[in-house]
């Protein structure tokens, strides 16, 4: 099992070195909220520490704030680098309309 | 191996592909924004996956789902509404803030595992997996609400941090840290070397951002985000998800090329960025 897990880790970690190359400078930030937003991803964590916990109400407790942590990772990080590449992406549109 | 196991296995399978999809294609203009669109159907996939998978595998308890409702709510609703009124001129600091409570759930989830271990595990590798969770977790927290606070012109710099001194203090809390870390790995439980670890690193996230200039801090906010990474994938390890270090290693390696090529891109080393200060300034000028 965790011999596995280390296999994923490196495979993981290899695939996230070749994702990227050249980016412009123009999408830094975006990229950056959006990788960020994929990072809220410990939502998985959060639930699994709830659906685990049985009675504890602490552990439920825990994890639900975890919870809602992680979801305002994700929600917000997608949502605003929505808003920021909508802002680029609308300008062109603009220019092929005239 | 149960229907539901392999669904599951089949959704997270298309999840890890998208996110991949979704990261490379954030770093061309013509696709970014579908590019983003499509990390989050995966996201979404992925939470799909896993209640499936629990659903069919024994149920999910009725006080769990109010649990999960009410945190999805909260974290949900103040999440969209910071997306939608935080001003498109400070979006680093957003970011950082929302980086930073990424690091805090990676942070709880592994405390919620290390004090009742019957929710994880109590070996060594679920002990080592909480250590690095907690410690990575706890420095992108603190790291990142200093790096808001800088941005947004909340905090200044103290004088004494721009010193030679902060070197020590960093070093210091960083060795707190680490023997922490080593009592708790060595005794396998003991909340006391859990709070030390947590207070050290917590400390050790400020220590080292604080002394970082404003003009540094998008290529910091990149870094702190590469780690947010490593805490989601360390607690993959803690609650025993692949999809979670999938994604967590990804976002890791990812934001690390990442922050090099903003490094490069402002004309500085990571080094300068990390430890410069006083030297940055000196060669750079501002």
């Amino acid at each position: 099992m965790f011999v596995e897990f280390l296999w994923v880790l490196l495979l993981g970690s290899l695939l996230g070195l070749e994702l990227i190359g050249k980016v412009p400078p123009t999408l830094h930030t975006p990229l950056m909220s959006g990788a960020n937003a994929i990072s809220g991803i410990t939502v998985l964590a959060a639930l699994t520490l709830i659906i685990k916990a049985g009675d504890n109400s602490v552990l439920l407790a825990l994890g639900a704030v975890s919870l809602g942590f992680a979801l305002f990772n994700v929600i917000g990080g997608f949502l605003v680098t929505d808003r920021m590449l909508a802002m680029f992406s609308r300008k062109p549109a603009r220019k092929e309309n005239r | 191996m149960s229907a539901s196991l392999i669904l599951k296995y089949a959704i997270e399978l298309v999840a890890v592909l998208l996110l991949a999809l979704g990261i490379k294609g954030l770093s061309k203009v013509r696709s970014a924004r579908g590019a983003n669109q499509l990390a989050a159907v995966a996201m979404a996939l992925a939470v799909l996956g896993l209640l499936i998978n629990y659903a069919g595998d024994g149920g999910i308890a009725a006080t769990a789902w109010i649990w999960i409702i009410a945190g999805t709510l909260a974290g949900g609703i103040l999440g969209a509404i910071t997306a939608q009124r935080v001003p498109m001129t400070s979006m680093p600091e957003t970011v950082a803030l929302f980086n930073g409570c990424g690091g805090m759930s990676s942070l709880l989830v592994a405390l919620g595992v290390a004090l009742f271990p019957e929710a994880g595990g109590s070996d060594l590798v679920a002990v080592v997996s909480i250590v690095v969770s907690v410690f990575v977790g706890a420095i992108t927290f603190t790291g990142s609400i200093v790096a808001m606070a800088k941005l947004q012109g909340w905090l200044s710099t103290p004088a004494w941090m721009q010193s030679r001194l902060r070197h020590a203090v960093n070093i210091a809390l960083a060795v707190l840290s680490l023997v922490a870390a080593v009592k708790l790995i060595a005794s396998g439980e003991g909340a006391q070397g859990l709070w030390l670890l947590v207070i050290g690193s917590g400390l050790l996230g400020i220590g080292v951002t604080l002394p970082i200039g404003g003009a540094d801090m998008p290529v910091v906010i990149s870094l702190l985000n590469s780690y947010s990474g490593v805490a989601a994938a360390a607690a993959g390890f803690v609650v025993g998800s692949q999809l979670l270090i999938v994604a967590g290693a990804m976002v890791g390696a990812a934001g690390l090329i990442l922050t090099q090529v903003m490094c490069d891109g402002m004309n500085r080393s990571l080094v300068s960025v990390l430890f410069g200060g006083a030297l940055g300034a000196t060669s750079g000028g501002g």
